[in-house]
């Protein structure tokens, strides 16, 4: 159906439809600009209503709130330092995500390899802390992060004693067969670190003997470094002249 | 729903994160702040928070009575302009 012409259409409409279309645009600019604000993170609700808001279908619910917490830090038109989130907050949120999907290891990530790297020790501290705790929890599992938070504490805090109790940890509880090698190691070598050859090369001997290693390679690997304890050991030792 | 969330559209466009000073990305900033002139300001319609925090005024009222007037008026000559050249 073919339309009229504008000519058909009373002058009077169209100045109300220029006029109203101006003061539009005037009264828009004059409004003041939309300022971004940074929002606080708020507290986690409660498991049994995350479960409930879940509807029997935890695992998605957990993806969603990942995401969502992942991308806090970017809110439209500001972006937050992860160091001024308030931590307490991040880790109720990523322990309440671990309890909808105990098996996600993406939280285990975030606290260890997001949240735990700002430049504030406090901070790093309570990271590490939470993956050592929800380590214990399921370590044949979680044995990444918790390697991972102990060579944080090794080269980044520059804290040998708390290092080496989560390397013993990790020694102690992850000993499913998933679980290389290296990782239970890695307390003897924080044990060499720390100056305690004789600690260290009891350990290494005792995983040598025991047959655990059976690759040729590590095996030489190891066997070089037990070598180097013995001599280190006795050149620590004071001479008895 | 766009007329709703052009203000969040509006910061998003201007994030430090897009390269701002990309031409490509100034060309966005722009068509979206004119698209933002062509609609009502609805995000500041009926906000939850004055019923939970009371913190409603008479000028933001006044300024919502006025963005209806200023939209009813543009929707009423839009409207007769298409009626007027309707073949009945």
């Amino acid at each position: 159906m073919r339309q009229r012409p504008f000519t058909s259409v009373p002058r009077s409409v169209v100045a109300l439809a220029v006029l109203a279309l101006a003061t539009q645009v005037v009264f828009a600019v004059l409004q003041a600009h939309p300022q971004a604000r940074a929002e606080q993170l708020p507290a986690p609700p409660s498991a049994p209503v995350l479960r409930a808001m879940s509807l029997g279908d935890p695992i998605p619910l957990a993806q969603l709130w990942t995401l969502w917490l992942q991308a806090f830090d970017n809110q439209p038109g500001i972006s937050i330092p992860f160091l001024d989130l308030d931590y307490g907050k991040v880790e109720a949120w990523l322990q309440r995500i671990l309890q909808l999907d105990p098996h996600g290891q993406y939280p285990l990530m975030m606290a260890s390899q997001l949240y735990a790297q700002v430049p504030d020790e406090r901070k790093q501290r309570q990271m590490l802390d939470f993956v050592h705790r929800e380590f214990l929890g399921d370590p044949n599992r979680r044995w990444p992060w918790m390697a991972h938070a102990a060579i944080m504490a090794r080269h980044r805090l520059n804290d040998l004693p708390l290092a080496l109790s989560f390397a013993r940890d990790l020694a102690a509880h992850a000993t499913a067969p998933n679980v290389p090698h290296w990782a239970g190691q890695m307390q003897i070598f924080l044990y060499e670190d720390m100056g305690e050859y004789e600690t260290a090369r009891v350990l290494l001997g005792g995983l040598l003997d025991s047959g655990a290693v059976q690759d040729p390679h590590e095996i030489h690997f190891l066997i070089e470094r037990l070598n180097k304890l013995k001599e280190a050991e006795k050149s620590s030792q004071p001479s008895e002249n | 729903m766009l007329a709703r969330s052009i203000n969040a559209v509006r910061l998003l466009s201007m994030s430090q994160l897009l390269a701002p000073n990309d031409w490509n990305n100034r060309a966005m900033v722009r068509l979206v702040e004119t698209l933002a002139w062509l609609l009502p300001d609805l995000d500041r319609f009926a906000s939850t928070a004055w019923l939970l925090e009371q913190n409603g005024s008479l000028t933001a009222l006044g300024l919502n009575g006025v963005q209806a007037l200023i939209y009813g008026s543009l929707l009423l000559g839009a409207g007769l302009f298409d009626l007027y050249r309707k073949n009945l």
